[in-house]
This record gives structure tokens, sequence and C-alpha cells, in this order.
């Protein structure tokens, strides 16, 4: 306990102590749970690190982010013991420069941390994959995004107004954590798909705008399904962002059984997508931005959402009824990439 | 304005051109790059959507604030 390095407030109880830290900036908006010592050493032994343990850097703002940051606001965050090896992997992965954690956090573009889920750990500390996936439920689900938000306000000074320009965020902000539904989907989940061995645990984390929910109940048809997502991504490709990069997918249960039924792997859907979902500048009049048709290249000119098939994310989640599905779209094209980090556990 | 400050800190001279919305964060970027006086040129919000007469006239005035703050040190010189 005597490693914390940490300054100590002695405070009368759970209303003074979020009185202050409300005050000094220091949380979301929402109440916080004290991070007293016992809990942020109860926070590092689970993660095996000591407090002045570096996790990483962030490069631009030269910030080191250290065990005891994490542990403090992963504690403040909700987050029991055993979500810190999640948590530690979230960082790692953001901190890769392919991420760009710098720019898609000050950005106007608003984007947040979407991070998935895969192996093991799910089911060992409660992450939700199906009912409500994207929205309240799960401690863990809920906790594990906060923490990572909360870090970025209290050791990266990711504060709205200041180093987060956002014009508007997302509701993502807060917290944007799922699990992929491994158990109950016939395909390769996402981490195997990049590279991690089966049996591993690990996240993927994107920079991801705010999910655009999509619905088709009337097809059996692997391809018409796929088409649903593709046209909401052509779309969000013109009044959003033309530029590609990756864009995570989540098919639902009901879809799933459809798609997999006529023997659609992950691997043909992304190679649906990535053939359908392109455009042409000229179609960017249809949505009121006709000054920019004629520019670049000409009105002629085609833009594709994704570089290669392997940009599109595809993730079984979601509940066990309905034909509703969602895209997270990329902050910015492929100036920030989408990370996948194994999730080491003590 | 890390660009700017980077340039600065392998020894080129550089300045940044702000819009006036951004000069909060512009203050938060010296800060955290340990110079949290460094001057810059402000120009008023926004780019994307003006005339070209008009961002012609902000062209000016940015390269008129640039050229005195690049030439802050050489004017006192001189003088």
């Amino acid at each position: 306990m005597t490693q914390l390095r940490s300054p100590i407030y002695d405070l009368a109880d759970i209303v003074a102590v979020n009185d202050m830290y409300h005050r000094r900036g220091w949380t979301d908006g929402l109440p916080i749970l004290p991070p007293t010592e016992e809990l942020v050493q109860d926070c590092l032994d689970a993660a095996g690190l000591a407090p002045s343990a570096v996790i990483s850097v962030e490069s631009v703002r030269q910030r080191p982010i250290t065990a005891e940051k994490v542990a403090i606001n992963a504690v403040m965050a909700g987050c029991l013991p055993a979500y810190m090896p999640v948590v530690i992997a979230v960082i790692k992965a953001m901190c890769q420069p392919e991420f760009n954690l710098h720019g898609s956090t000050a950005s106007t573009g608003g984007s947040a941390q979407f991070i998935v889920v895969n192996g093991p750990i799910r089911q060992r500390i409660g992450l939700n994959a199906t009912h409500n996936v994207l929205a309240n439920h799960s401690r863990a689900n809920a906790c594990i995004g906060r923490a990572i938000r909360l870090i970025l306000i209290n050791v990266l000074g990711c504060v709205p107004g200041q180093l987060d320009r956002s014009t508007l965020g997302h509701p993502g902000k807060f917290t944007f954590c799922i699990a992929e539904d491994e158990e109950d989907s016939p395909w390769t989940p996402l981490a195997q798909q990049r590279s991690i061995p089966a049996g591993a645990s690990a996240v993927t984390v994107m920079a991801g705008e705010s999910p655009h929910q999509t619905m088709n109940e009337w097809t059996r048809d692997p391809k018409e399904i796929a088409e649903t997502f593709a046209a909401e991504i052509r779309h969000n490709m013109l009044t959003y962002s033309i530029w590609a990069g990756n864009y995570a997918l989540i098919v639902p249960k009901q879809l799933r059984e459809l798609i997999a039924a006529a023997g659609w792997q992950k691997h043909d859907i992304q190679e649906h997508i990535y053939r359908s979902a392109r455009v042409v500048r000229r179609d960017w009049a249809t949505v009121g931005k006709q000054q920019i048709v004629n520019l670049g290249k000409g009105a002629d000119q085609r833009f594709g959402a994704l570089h290669s098939p392997d940009d599109l994310l595809v993730v079984a989640a979601g509940g066990p009824a309905g034909g509703f599905g969602a895209i997270v779209p990329p902050w910015l094209g492929s100036r920030s990439q989408a990370v996948t980090q194994i999730i080491e556990t003590p | 304005m890390h660009d700017a400050l980077t340039a600065e800190k392998a020894g080129v001279a550089a300045t940044a051109i702000i819009t006036d919305r951004f000069v909060p964060t512009a203050k938060a970027m010296a800060t955290v790059q340990g110079m949290s006086d460094y001057p810059f040129a402000v120009i008023p919000h926004p780019i994307a959507s003006n005339s070209e007469q008009t961002l012609h006239e902000k062209a000016v005035d940015a390269v008129q604030q640039c050229v005195a703050i690049l030439l802050q040190g050489e004017t006192q010189a001189d003088a």
C-alpha cells in the first residue's frame, strides 16, 4: 500500500468525494466509486503490476500511463479487479501508432473507442454479447468502457473544450464495449481473424463514430442482408466521411442464421461489402454537397469504403430475435486503424 | 500546433495558425509540451465554407501574424 504515489484525500463520505471529483473535472459527469488505497491495490494485484509500471506512453502528449493511474480510474469507473487485464490491453492497443490516439480523441469528429472482446475472459468476467449488446446491462461492459474514458480525461487531458474538441461526440463516449457471441456463432471470432490464437483472449479497438442501426427481416438471401449493411455504409460515406477505413458490422443471431444457412462465412460478407460499398463523387449532389462534386478527379471519381475486405470487422453479437444490425463507422478513414491486442492475465 | 512545437524542438523556427475557436486547445497542447507561452497566429473560424475572397483575407492576415512571430527576435536584435 505504501507504494502508491498519488495524493491521498481525507473526505467525510462518498458524497463529499463525488463533490470534489466533479468540481475538479475528474469525472465523466456520473458519480464515481471512491478510489481507496485498498481497492486500487486490489486492481493492481489482479493485473500483477507494480504501481509505477508504465503500461504505455502516449507519444504526442508525451504522457506515460502508469498502472497506478489506470487502477485508480478503473475503480472510479466501477470496475472489479478481474476487469483490469482487459483495461490494460485496451490501453496498449490505443497507444499503438496506427491507432492515432491523439488525433482520434482531439478531433472535432468526436469518436469513441469501440472495444470488442474475444476469448475465454468474456465469460469469466460476465461480458454481455447478446440482448441490448450496444447498451446497458452488464457491469463489465459498462465499467471497462467507462474506465477508458476516465483514463483519457484524467491521464491524457481529453477534457471537452480543451484537448477533446468534439463538436458533438456520441453516447459511446461514456462506454462502448461489447463481447462477441462466440458460443452462438458459426463463424471464426474476430480476434482469430486478426491473428490471435484460438483459446487466447484479446481486445480489438477502433476509433468509432456512433453506431447506425439497420433492419432487414424480409429476405433469406445473404446478398440482400449484406446489401442493407453496404447501403448504410454508402450513406455514411456521403453524409459523414468518404474516406476508406475500418468499419465494424454487428450481426445478430437472426441474420447470422440466414447468412450461415446459405453457406456464407465472415469473409463472404467482407468480400461482398468490399465490392458493394462504393460511391462516385457525383453522388454527393444527392446529400447537399454539390459544391465538391467537381473537385478532385471529377464527378466520376470512385471511392470505396474499405481498402481491403479485411478492413471490415464483422462481429457476431446481439439478442436472439430481430433482424437488426449495426455499422460502426470509422472516425476519419484510415487515419486511425483498428488494433487487436492480446489480453495477458497474471 | 504539435507540428510547430516539434519543429521548434528540432531547432527549426516555426509557428502555427489556429482559428479562434481552437485557442484553448492550442494553449493546452503548448502546455503539455512544456512551452506554455508559445506564440501562434489566430484567425477567425471557420475555413471550409469561406468564399474565396474571405479566405484570401484570412490568408493575408495569417501571413502578417506569422511573419511578425517568426521575425520577433530578429526585429529586436536589429533595434
